[in-house]
């Protein structure tokens, strides 16, 4: 949308020296910039620079009308450069480079000049001052795009094979939904059985289904595929190549094979928290127990109709909730984040108790309760049915003594106007949260991100939530944080639809803006491969000569290669010298 | 430091309150209910208390004598757990541990309560079988010619030291665990004398808390009750006091027209709650324990068989007078002599809690304004 009052200055100069034709857009962004820069201004500043066709003045650059009108300018224009000046390119980079893609221009000849989150919003108390500034930025802009070359995305055959490391729910889930698409998968489980943490879990809410019957159903279904191969005792040794094509060597014990695998999904799930010696009482004494054990015990009770431990009749129980999660941030390796699962986990416990015993008196000691969802009537059946909570404050924990072997808990309760209370019972489960698995080799190996709470992390955790940086990785289940298996499963077959989205279109296309070598320049001497923090540079050679030679897949286009060579042989796609000096010429030139 | 007693609630549980275990905390029964103060917040610290079984604290409160039972709680409840109810059962247990070797347990177990009513009412009738006079008047109706004067005076007598006795012994122990609690305001003997004649005044006699419940329909027939047997009680005085004391003899017709209105205000008071609790229809009435029902059948048949009594005698039938004498005398026997452990009790608890609480001097609302 062009501005009314705003004449639009168009330079009928067909002949420039640069025989370029550039058209510059200046956004008010609704005063977001142009109540700190006078937009006029700076489109007067440049309308006349060598190679402009159009310049332009906007209300909202990247509205439906304003990006019609910028189509139109290119194609009535026959732009071969395009610059819009508005806000961040991490906002509207593709914005723009799709509307110069439908005017028929090549989308990498559009540059992005950043004059809110650069300028206007940072010089908000010198208007002058971000004006001039402006006028530079969008030369430099436009010096940029006179130097720019059409490019063409870098086009990738894929593999129409998965890998899946880690056989538990979620690692099987996703294996069958991608066999299923008809693609290949192979899984490889560390441990000498599939079936992960769920296959030990005892009845389960709210179809009382025990965790084996659920993973038995789940390998019953996987026999029946024939395109899914399951390593057990397996682990992977060896990653090379890029998204689309990866080479995976597994190592199990009797032999190591080689897969080209296109997309590799991560379900690794999680470890226990292990209480500390003294953490509550545990190791001091046999009646502190974790939830895991304790729901062990209530599996194997249920059958005996009575709740024993150490032979001896239980009669009252109380469970200590937050234990290993939610830890200040303070204490050393803490996790501070909450386990999401163990409230529902031992409420859903505690109502196994009654129904093995109902007379059996049991107290929660928690800090806060998260029975979220449909949890809730778990929390509510466990209150009916005579579960007593007692809520503590966080900087004041419930202590456990040991006493002539009963048990002793002292706590302040928050729901009892602070009463200290002193309850004496012949059990203590902690609820002990979910912590990330120990897991270095992979991380190594896959390069994948781990997050402050040491869990994988994902690029958004919104909107792209099974995603990592490493295209071609995706995290499944409790790799990446605390979940239910339910959760573990919709986040399994989140991954699977991603990793089958990009195999069964058949190829990506990978970001042209990367690092080529000038093979005139070039003497190898190695340095650039050694400054590749993505492996993408590897000796190759030129008739006789030996030269550096870049996978176009694993190139990221960081950069970090071209300062470290000696001969000048490296450059950037988008960044070439050439640019980055033309740059420099425009915003160090003064402004008349 | 409290002790956690998890089998307290269980307990609790037998006498009322079902589904006081649904509570969650939240703490709307104290926000609506019309007694709750800043020193007496009730009924959700008793919930707790209940639940985690701190007994010390709630024999130490007179916090539970304070409410009234309107239901208020219990109908803005989102849980359904009642907690008016778990107020009820709380004053039921409360009568046990006040009372002397906590001999009201006779009168709250399942089966004891009804096993002792009928040995109490088989006792009566043996007592009157053999002190009765066998050749009483037959030509009219002489309630004394057939159960003689004295043994009406030393019965009653020994009844009343009986009586006396157990009120001051659950007195003294009902004092003693208020007294532990701290919260208890200590004041004065002044004070506590001019405390004394208002809970006296204000909530004996005029019961004015009762009223001050969102629910005041039960205001008037409770007061009723109270008065009827308080005017039956004053008018048998009086009929003793001619008979015994050197009473004017003018008295003896006043006590008469006494009897006969009270008698009539505590069937009324009576049969209004007996209706109530077969109804059902409030919170309050939802649950009937057996103590609940005794206390109110034998207060309502004491007043009828006592009219009966007075129209047999007004028609001059010598044998159905004295039958329903002896039926008369028997009732007032059970209800006077288990008054110290049944719900009677509260007749007796409540302006002492009150007393000691120092609630009585001023009604919420009036603190409110």
């Amino acid at each position: 949308m062009s501005h009314n009052n705003h004449f639009p200055t168009t330079n009928n100069v067909s002949g420039s020296p640069s025989g370029r034709r550039i058209g510059v857009y200046i956004c008010y962004c609704g005063g977001n910039i142009s109540d700190y820069v006078d937009v006029e201004k700076v489109r007067e500043a440049i309308a006349s620079t060598e190679g402009v066709v159009v310049a332009k003045t906007t209300m909202f650059a990247c509205s439906d009308a304003a990006q019609q009108e910028i189509i139109e300018d290119i194609q009535e224009y026959q732009l071969d450069g395009l610059v819009v000046a508005s806000c961040s390119p991490k906002l509207h980079l593709f914005t723009f480079r799709g509307a110069a893609e439908r005017a028929g221009l090549n989308p990498y000849q559009y540059v992005q000049v950043n004059l809110r989150e650069q300028d206007s919003w940072a010089h908000t108390d010198d208007p002058q001052g971000a004006t001039e500034k402006a006028i530079k930025l969008v030369a430099a802009g436009i010096a940029k795009a006179k130097l720019t070359r059409p490019l063409k995305p870098y086009r990738l055959e894929t593999v129409k094979r998965t890998l899946i490391i880690g056989a538990g729910i979620a690692g099987l889930r996703a294996a069958l939904a991608l066999a299923d698409l008809g693609i290949e998968v192979i899984i490889v489980e560390k441990e000498s059985q599939a079936g992960g943490w769920v296959n030990k879990f005892a009845s389960l809410y709210p179809h009382k289904k025990n965790g084996q019957q659920l993973i038995s159903s789940l390998l019953y279904e996987l026999y029946q595929r024939e395109n899914i191969t399951l390593y057990t005792g397996a682990q992977v040794v060896e990653k090379k190549g890029c998204v689309g094509d990866f080479e995976i060597k597994i190592k199990t014990s009797q032999e190591t094979v080689t897969h080209n695998v296109g997309a590799i999904i991560v379900a690794t799930g999680f470890e226990n928290y292990q209480p500390h010696q003294g953490e509550f009482g545990y190791g001091q004494t046999s009646a502190v127990i974790t939830l895991p054990e304790f729901k062990t015990l209530v599996e194997s009770s249920r059958e005996k109709g009575t709740l024993e431990f150490n032979g001896r009749p239980i009669q009252s129980l109380a469970y200590i909730y937050c234990v290993g999660s939610r830890q200040p941030a303070a204490e050393e390796n803490a996790h501070t984040y909450c386990s999401r699962f163990c409230c529902n986990a031992a409420v859903h416990t505690a109502l196994l108790v009654t129904e093995i015993n109902s007379s059996i008196h049991q107290f929660h000691l928690y800090r806060d309760i998260r029975t979220y969802g449909k949890f809730e009537t778990l929390y509510e059946d466990a209150c009916r049915q005579g579960s007593v909570f007692i809520r503590f404050a966080e900087n004041e924990p419930p202590q456990v003594i040991p006493e002539n072997g009963q048990l002793k808990i002292k706590v302040k309760d928050l729901l009892t106007a602070g009463e200290e209370l002193e309850l004496a019972t012949d059990l203590i489960v902690l609820v002990t949260g979910m912590v990330p698995r120990e897991n270095s080799e992979l991380v190594n190996l896959l390069k994948l991100p781990i997050g402050k709470d040491g869990f994988f992390n994902e690029i958004h955790p919104k909107l792209r939530p099974v995603e990592t940086v490493i295209d071609g990785v995706f995290i499944a289940g409790t790799a990446q944080g605390p979940k239910n298996s339910a959760e573990s499963t919709a986040s399994s077959l989140a991954a699977a639809a991603k990793a089958a989205a990009l195999l069964i279109k058949g190829y990506v296309e990978l970001e042209p803006l990367i690092a080529f070598v000038d093979v005139e320049r070039c003497q190898w001497c190695g340095l650039c491969a050694e400054a590749c923090p993505y492996e993408a540079i590897t000796k190759g050679s030129l008739g006789e000569r030996e030269i550096a030679e870049i996978n176009r897949a694993l190139c990221k286009g960081c950069g970090g290669c071209v300062p470290v060579c000696p001969q000048d042989a490296l450059h950037l796609e988008g960044y070439t010298d050439e640019q980055v000096q033309a740059m420099i010429e425009a915003l160090a030139t003064e402004s008349s | 430091m409290a002790k956690v007693k998890p089998e307290f609630i269980d307990r609790v549980k037998k006498l009322g309150a079902f589904d006081i275990s649904a509570c969650y905390s939240c703490g709307n029964c104290t926000a609506i209910c019309p007694l709750t103060n800043e020193n007496y917040s009730f009924p959700r610290k008793l919930i707790r208390y209940s639940l985690l079984g701190i007994e010390e604290k709630i024999t130490a409160a007179p916090d539970l004598w304070l409410c009234y039972y309107c239901g208020e709680c219990s109908d803005s409840c989102p849980r359904e757990a009642d907690p008016g109810g778990l107020m009820m059962a709380l004053r039921r247990w409360a009568i046990r541990q006040y009372s002397l070797g906590k001999i009201a347990d006779l009168f709250y177990g399942r089966i004891s309560s009804w096993v002792t009513w009928v040995v109490l009412t088989i006792l009566a009738t043996l007592g009157i079988i053999y002190f009765r006079n066998p050749h009483p008047e037959t030509t009219k109706a002489v309630p004394l010619s057939f159960i003689g004067l004295d043994f009406l005076h030393n019965a009653g007598l020994v009844m009343g030291l009986f009586i006396a006795f157990f009120a001051l012994v659950h007195i003294f122990i009902m004092v003693k665990s208020l007294t532990k609690n701290p919260t208890t305001p200590r004041r004065s003997p002044q004070k506590l004398l001019v405390g004394f004649i208002q809970v006296l005044i204000n909530e004996v006699l005029l019961q004015k808390r009762f009223r001050d419940c969102e629910e005041s329909e039960r205001y008037l027939p409770h007061l009723a009750l109270f008065w009827g047997f308080a005017g039956l009680f004053l008018a048998t005085i009086l009929v003793f006091g001619v008979d015994f004391f050197g009473f004017p003899e003018f008295l003896r017709p006043v006590a008469k027209v006494t009897g006969i209105i009270f008698g009539l205000v505590l069937i009324y008071g009576a049969g209004y709650f007996i209706l109530l609790r077969l109804r059902r229809s409030n919170s309050y009435s939802q649950y009937s324990h057996p103590s609940d029902w005794l206390f109110l059948i034998w207060m309502f048949l004491a007043g009828l068989t006592g009219f009966i009594l007075d129209i047999f005698k007004w028609l001059n039938l010598p044998w159905p007078t004295y039958i329903a004498f002896a039926v008369h005398l028997v009732i007032v026997f059970n209800l006077l002599v288990t008054a110290p452990f049944t719900k009677f009790a509260h007749a007796l608890y409540r302006p002492l809690a009150l007393w000691l609480a120092g609630e009585a001097q001023t009604s919420p609302q009036e603190e409110a304004s």
